[in-house]
């Protein structure tokens, strides 16, 4: 490995002194050998000073490539040596041909990403990095980056996406797999070269976050489940409050209306107290129709809190909600985001319950599937309007079921309750959009939603 | 069951109507009454049977079916309640009530269940 490095320009470094003695000891010898005996020594001494340079350089370059070694190994972080050649050929082979937008592209195409992936070979690691994770040696790590990213991974899109820009810095976490078929959180990081030759060698340093992540995630579950639970607890009140509110006129109107039929069916009916519980049925029915109406009012405003919201920002925070749901699924979420998107006006924690369901109803419907399971979430502008696309590869939706599947109740799975994309229709339509499905049979299912953007002042 | 007379107690102005005007209707003499105190502030011996929703401000419909078990243990007192839950509907049998309601309860079987209890008072 140690020799391998040695790069062309310093060998020269080393080599140029070296012919430069020889040269002048063999002028040294000529000149003594003609008799001259002044020149002769002159060409000696700068025989011995390019002697001293070769060497001195030589033992320079002995202890740079120890303090080399020294740093690779003994660095105290774990040290990856990768050659990402192929990657970087084939980014600059599309961007030759007009294509700009690796995200977008290797999102449409996300096999050929794969395959991308399997040309990444992995050089060497340090020990540390066989420590770290929790391997007996370098040796299992030597080869294809395929075998440690899994196929879930969402950072290999950053790398091509960080490559084609020309970016100096690539940041990411991964999720990978030990030897051992754990898995660890890691934070990879690496100087990305602005040559060619330099992607052969590409040092990337790895920290382990598993820890870090681990807080993190169960940060964002007892904040989601407070959040839940304090939706739960409204819905109890309002179910409560709804019961009580609507119950009372009911029970008046049928107490009214069954008085009426009674006075009515007596021998002599009575039928001025029979008006009399008539006009109040119609009373009071206005009175349980004035309660809905407030309780819809209440209802409304209490629960909107609306600003503006970047959709992508929404998304990627729903992603990591769910990351763990995805991950055990074996779903690969492919984000792909426009440009430039414009805001839209939102409860952003409302937009973001129907991504997630849109995005874990995508995932469960590939549970069980062999091969990939690509979910794709595509957002984009169209007109007036900010789109969102979830589409992914399960069986599809019965065409006798696509106009039912967003009515509450109606569920295709035996422990669904059928709530999920009601309400994510009730969320969505109350924002002033709109929410529908398309399936081709065995092609996967596509669940697009519309929001109005924000109007730039 | 022509001259029976039945209390509706009940917070609700249009409940309490309704119930009085159905009472009625089936031939019983009703007087409404808009809370437990207003009920309680009455002699209570004229009385054959007390409706009495549960959920009221003040004293509740168990507060109600208490002071009348301890001052006229024999008058049939009637539970309704938009909240029926099990807990609720145990302690209304435990604490003596006659009979149990949800409401809207079906004022067939209102009528009924009051016929029921006014009949076993007076045989």
């Amino acid at each position: 490995m140690t020799r391998a490095r040695l790069g062309l320009s310093r060998t020269l470094a080393v080599l140029v002194p070296l012919m430069f003695a020889l040269g002048s000891g063999l002028a040294a010898a000529i000149a003594v050998l003609r008799g001259g005996v002044w020149p002769g020594l002159a060409a000696a001494v700068l025989a011995a000073g390019a002697l001293l340079t070769s060497f001195r350089l030589l033992t320079r370059q002995v202890k740079a490539e120890a303090d080399y070694e020294a740093l690779f190994e003994r660095g105290g972080v774990s040290l990856w040596r990768e050659d990402w050649s192929a990657v970087a050929e084939a980014v600059l082979v599309l961007r030759r041909a007009g294509i700009h937008d690796m995200q977008a592209y290797f999102t449409a195409h996300p096999e050929l990403a794969r395959e991308l992936r399997s040309q990444v070979r992995i050089e060497d690691v340090n020990r540390l990095t066989a420590t770290m994770m929790g391997a007996s040696g370098k040796e299992a790590f030597i080869g294809p980056l395929d075998r440690i990213l899994p196929n879930t991974d969402q950072t290999f899109l950053q790398w091509l996406v960080a490559i084609s820009n020309g970016d100096a810095l690539y940041r990411s976490e991964a999720h990978i797999t030990r030897p051992d078929g754990t898995h660890l959180d890691c934070l990879f990081a690496a100087d990305l070269p602005d040559t060619m030759e330099g992607f052969r060698n590409i040092v990337v340093t790895a920290i382990d976050i598993t820890a870090y992540k681990a807080t993190q995630a169960r940060l964002l579950r007892a904040e989601a489940e407070i959040a839940r639970s304090a939706r739960v607890t409204t819905a109890g009140t309002l179910t409560a409050t709804i019961a009580h509110e609507v119950n009372s006129p009911l029970a008046a109107i049928v107490g009214h209306a069954e008085a009426c039929r009674r006075w009515l069916m007596r021998a002599e009916p009575d039928l001025g107290e029979a008006r009399e519980a008539l006009e109040h049925v119609v009373r009071d029915s206005i009175r349980a129709r004035d309660v809905v109406t407030r309780l819809r009012s209440f209802i409304g405003s209490a629960v909107r809190r609306t600003e503006p919201v970047d959709l992508v920002q929404v998304t990627r925070e729903a992603i990591l909600l769910i990351e763990r749901d995805l991950r055990a699924s074996g779903t690969s979420v492919h984000l792909d985001t426009g440009a430039g998107l414009p805001l839209v006006v939102a409860d952003p924690v409302q937009i973001q319950q129907v991504m997630v369901n849109l995005m874990l109803n995508g995932a469960q419907s590939m549970a069980g599937k062999p091969g990939p399971h690509d979910l794709t979430v595509r957002l984009s502008r169209s007109g007036e309007d900010v789109h969102v696309e979830v589409r992914d590869g399960g069986p599809g939706i019965d065409s006798d079921h696509l106009s039912r599947i967003f009515e509450p109740f109606f569920s295709t799975r035996a422990e669904g309750m059928g709530m999920g994309l009601a309400i994510c229709r009730n969320c969505v339509e109350s924002h002033g959009g709109r929410i529908w499905a398309e399936s081709a049979p065995g092609n996967g299912a596509v669940f697009r939603f519309s929001l109005p953007a924000l109007k730039q002042a | 069951m022509q001259d029976h007379l039945i209390a509706i107690v009940d917070d609700d102005d249009s409940v309490r109507v309704a119930l009085t005007s159905l009472a009625r209707s089936a031939g019983l003499r009703a007087r409404g009454y808009a809370s437990a105190d207003a009920f309680l502030a009455e002699d209570l011996s004229p009385f054959d049977c007390v409706v009495s929703d549960i959920q009221m401000p003040r004293l509740s419909g168990f507060d109600l079916l208490q002071a009348v078990r301890a001052r006229r243990a024999e008058l049939p007192v009637i539970l309704i309640t938009a909240f029926p839950d099990d807990r609720v509907q145990q302690r209304a049998m435990r604490d003596g009530a006659r009979f149990f309601l949800e409401k809207p309860c079906d004022p067939d079987l209102l009528v009924t269940r009051i016929a029921e209890a006014v009949g076993e008072e007076t045989p």
